[in-house]
C-alpha cells in the first residue's frame, strides 16, 4: 500500500494538498475495481486524475495557462498509462480472476483470451492513441526551450512504440513517411 | 509582443519566403480546427494569435491575417432549438458542467442529444464514451454533416499525431534513444503504480 511506502509521510509533509488528492482517487479507484466498473473511460478517471495532479507540478505551473496544459497532459498520461495496462495484463487478469476493465466493458464470455483481445484491439488502440494526441497537442503549446528532443522523442516515440507493442500493432512500413 | 523571429522560429533576418514557409507550417499545428472540442482549445487560439501577430510585422503588411477568429465556434451558431443551442453555448465557454446537467434533465434522446453528449465527454477526455455518443448521432441522422465532421475530426487527429510520429523518423531503425525511452516508460508505468496499486496491472 502506498501508505506504508517509505517517504510516503514526507511526501505528504511538502505536499499535503496532492496527497490528499491522490488518497482521494485511490478511493475511488478502489471502489470503482470493486463495482466492477464496466466503462474504461470511467475506470481510468481516477489514475488520471492522479496523474494530472502529479503533472501540476508547482515550480512548473508558471501561469494559469501553464497549469491548464500541463494538467491535461498528465490527465492523458494516466490515462493511457491504465488503459494500455488492462490491455497487456488481460491474459493474467482472466487467469487470476483480477478485475479487469477491458473484461466487463466488451463482455468477456470465456472465449481464447488472445481472440478476444483481437476482437478489442482498434477501439482501445484509438483511446490509446487519442491520448496521446492530447499529450502530444498540450506538448506543442508549451515553450519548452530544454530537453525538447528528449520530451518529443518520449511523446512521438517511446510512448507510441510501446502502444503498438503492447497492441501487438506490427511496425507499419506500408504507411507513407513525410518528408 | 513577443520578438516575431522567435514566436516563427526563424532566424533574424530571414527571407520573406522562409517567413511564409515557417508560418504556414505554424498554422497547420495550431489551427483551431486541430485543437476543436478540446480544453485547451483557448490557448491554441491565443497562440494563433501571436503567430499572426508575428507574421504581420515580419511582412509588413498592416493587414490581419486573423484568420483564427472567423473560423471560432462556427458550429454554435447553427442554432437548432434554443435548448441546445444554450447547451452548446455553455460547452463552447467551458461551462462543461452546466452542459452535462441540462442534458441530463431532459428526456430528449434526439441525434443532437447524443452529438452534444459525445462532445461533452470529449471535454472531458473520456474518448470511448465520446466515439460511441457521437457515433450513435451519426446513425440516428446520417445526413447531418456537423455530426459526421465531429467523427472524421476525432479519427484525423489520430492520424495527425502519427503522421507527425512518423515525421520525426517513427519506425525507422529502432536507434538507443528510442530504446531508452521505452524502457523509461515502461519503468514509470510499473513503478509509479508501486505494484499492487492497482489490481488488474
Amino acid at each position: 500500500m502506498l501508505f506504508l511506502m517509505p517517504g510516503f509521510k514526507k511526501a505528504r509533509k511538502r505536499h499535503p494538498e496532492k496527497c490528499r488528492v491522490m488518497e482521494k482517487e485511490l478511493v475511488r479507484l478502489s471502489l470503482l475495481e470493486k463495482e466492477k466498473c464496466s466503462s474504461m473511460d470511467e475506470a481510468a478517471e481516477p489514475f488520471a486524475k492522479l496523474m494530472e495532479e502529479v503533472m501540476a507540478y508547482e515550480p512548473l505551473c508558471t501561469d494559469s495557462r501553464n497549469e491548464k496544459i500541463l494538467r491535461w497532459i498528465g490527465y492523458n498520461t494516466g490515462k493511457w498509462i491504465y488503459i494500455l495496462d488492462a490491455y497487456n495484463d488481460l491474459a493474467e487478469d482472466v487467469k487470476n480472476n483480477s478485475y479487469n476493465p477491458l473484461i466487463y466493458q466488451f463482455g468477456y464470455q470465456g472465449e481464447d483470451i488472445s481472440e478476444f483481445a483481437k476482437k478489442i484491439r482498434q477501439r482501445v488502440e484509438f483511446n490509446l492513441i487519442h491520448a496521446l494526441s492530447q499529450i502530444a497537442k498540450g506538448y506543442q503549446l508549451l515553450d519548452i526551450k530544454q530537453n525538447k528532443g528528449l520530451l518529443e522523442n518520449i511523446i512521438y516515440m517511446g510512448m507510441l512504440r510501446k502502444t503498438e507493442e503492447i497492441l501487438g500493432i506490427r511496425s507499419r512500413e506500408g504507411i507513407e513517411k513525410p518528408l | 509582443m513577443k520578438n516575431p523571429y522567435e514566436v516563427l522560429g526563424v532566424k533574424e533576418g530571414a527571407s520573406k519566403e522562409e517567413i511564409k514557409k515557417a508560418y504556414r507550417e505554424l498554422v497547420k499545428k495550431y489551427h483551431p480546427d486541430q485543437y476543436r472540442d478540446n480544453p485547451l482549445a483557448q490557448l491554441a487560439e491565443e497562440k494563433m494569435r501571436e503567430i499572426n501577430e508575428a507574421y504581420d510585422y515580419l511582412m509588413g503588411t498592416g493587414n490581419k491575417t486573423g484568420s483564427s477568429e472567423s473560423q471560432r465556434g462556427t458550429w454554435s451558431q447553427q442554432g437548432g432549438t434554443g435548448f441546445y443551442y444554450q447547451v452548446r453555448m455553455h460547452i463552447n465557454s467551458g461551462n462543461i458542467g452546466v452542459a452535462e446537467n441540462m442534458l441530463n434533465n431532459t428526456s430528449d434522446r434526439s441525434a443532437e442529444w447524443y452529438f452534444l453528449k459525445g462532445l461533452i465527454f470529449l471535454r472531458r477526455g473520456w474518448y470511448d464514451q465520446a466515439v460511441t455518443h457521437i457515433q450513435t448521432a451519426v446513425s440516428m441522422d446520417p445526413s447531418n454533416y456537423e455530426y459526421r465532421e465531429a467523427l472524421n475530426r476525432l479519427h484525423n487527429t489520430n492520424r495527425v499525431y502519427r503522421t507527425d510520429a512518423y515525421g520525426r523518423g517513427y519506425n525507422q531503425d529502432l536507434d538507443l534513444c528510442t530504446i531508452c525511452q521505452c524502457l523509461w516508460c515502461s519503468d514509470c508505468c510499473c513503478e509509479c503504480m508501486g505494484g499492487d496499486l492497482i489490481s488488474c496491472c
